[in-house]
């Protein structure tokens, strides 16, 4: 029997940790993309390299990493972030943090000399250049927010190994889902995934309404 | 004189895109830069704007900045047609002149997205948002690029009456248009001056 407080606790759990996840990993990724998009530096190319392997990261081994960082023996095991929502939202950000940086440093690397080159003819300051090229292409970043957005959501390795699952407090829809088919309740497991599923869409539908109303 | 440039040369990555370059940009004429694809016009305008730097020589010009341009591949800014000019005072903080808007019947694009425009309608709308800023020189590559015969004829009317009482710097393809425009030509080669002369001169040296 579907018990749909539960449903609702585990909607609002996956809710809370992909969204504070992707905000986080967006806000960083502007800001480094936008360095390492429009400097030059040493080592810049290793970096780009980097990031752009790391896009493939298994979210297993990223959770293993966090794992490994707070579990009570680790570097961060004093902070007691082990089985929290705050551990997932770790792991979430060590998943999507490369795959958000790459794309809008791919997005800025193409736009910002051409963007530039105008705007300094205009007499446009620093400021007025990143303000424009962050509004001028909304699309962009909507997309690379929604993809942020999905891998997180539908992630459950990563979250399953720092947040432990554990019931009122970790148990997101992906290890509910994951739990209730390992019991064998199937019908359970479909309709969560059904309610997963809808649940991407309508947040996919929102950014792609604001997306076309460019 | 308005921009002197010696043995100027241009690099990116090693390689040579303009080299001893030697030109004097008079004031109050219309000097018409040509050349092949790729042959560094538009890397020239921009250097003389100050968009760029030389790699090496000599560059002096009585702007002590860069002024707006009309680039090649103009600056497209989403949203609508109105906002284009709108965001430019923002930046600029200046007056905008609406005047080639008008000529150019640009008045009904006014609310329409920039998406939803065909290439000639853009460039009118670039063209205009240059001459919006009022300046007393220009910098025009390229300005006639995806218009029409009657658009085309139209741009030149204006420019004619801005050559008046202004500098323009412009790149070109079309040879009888600079024919009418011009009064110093300059033909670029794989970066190199081929031909600089006045008008008279030019074509005599260039028979086409």
């Amino acid at each position: 029997m579907l018990d749909t407080s539960k449903v609702f606790e585990a909607i609002i759990i996956s809710l809370h940790v992909s969204f504070v996840s992707t905000l986080f990993a967006f806000s960083i990724s502007i800001f480094f993309g936008y360095l390492i998009a429009t400097k030059k530096f040493i080592l810049k190319r290793y970096i780009v390299s980097i990031l752009g392997s790391l896009t493939s990261i298994p979210p297993v081994c990223a959770g293993l990493i966090v794992y490994l960082i707070i579990s009570r023996s680790g570097p961060l095991g004093w902070m007691e972030l082990l089985y929290t929502p705050s551990a997932m939202i770790i792991a979430q950000f060590i998943i999507i943090f490369p795959i958000m940086v790459t794309l809008i440093i791919n997005y800025i690397e193409r736009e910002y000399p051409q963007l530039r080159d105008e705007l300094i003819s205009y007499g446009a300051s620093q400021k007025d250049i990143l303000f424009l090229l962050v509004t001028n292409q909304k699309g962009i970043y909507l997309t690379t927010l929604l993809i942020g957005f999905g891998r997180a959501v539908s992630e459950y390795g990563a979250a399953a190994i720092v947040g432990g699952s554990i019931d009122h407090v970790t148990r997101n829809m992906t290890a509910m889902i994951a739990l209730e088919t390992a019991k064998g309740n199937i019908l359970i497991g479909v309709t969560l995934g059904a309610i997963l599923i809808s649940i991407s869409l309508i947040i996919s539908f929102g950014i792609n309404y604001f997306k076309n109303d460019d | 004189m308005m921009i002197n440039l010696k043995k100027i040369q241009y690099q990116i990555s090693k390689k040579t895109i303009l080299d001893n370059i030697n030109l004097n940009i008079q004031d109050g004429k219309t000097t018409i830069i040509m050349g092949k694809n790729g042959s560094g016009k538009s890397t020239l305008l921009k250097l003389l704007n100050q968009i760029i730097k030389p790699s090496s020589g000599f560059f002096e010009s009585n702007l002590s900045k860069p002024v707006p341009m009309l680039f090649q591949k103009p600056l497209i800014l989403q949203n609508s047609v109105i906002y284009n000019y709108q965001i430019l005072k923002q930046i600029k903080k200046h007056q905008i002149n609406h005047s080639w808007f008008e000529k150019f019947n640009l008045l009904n694009l006014s609310n329409q997205k920039m998406i939803s425009l065909s290439e000639g309608e853009k460039q009118k709308i670039f063209i205009s948002r240059i001459m919006s800023f009022d300046q007393s020189q220009l910098f025009l590559d390229e300005p006639n690029q995806s218009l029409d015969l009657q658009s085309e004829k139209l741009l030149i009317d204006l420019l004619m009456k801005e050559k008046k009482e202004k500098t323009i710097v412009m790149t070109l393809h079309d040879f009888e248009i600079a024919k009418k425009i011009g009064d110093y030509f300059i033909y670029l080669e794989n970066g190199k001056i081929l031909v600089q002369d006045k008008y008279e001169n030019f074509f005599k040296k260039f028979p086409l």
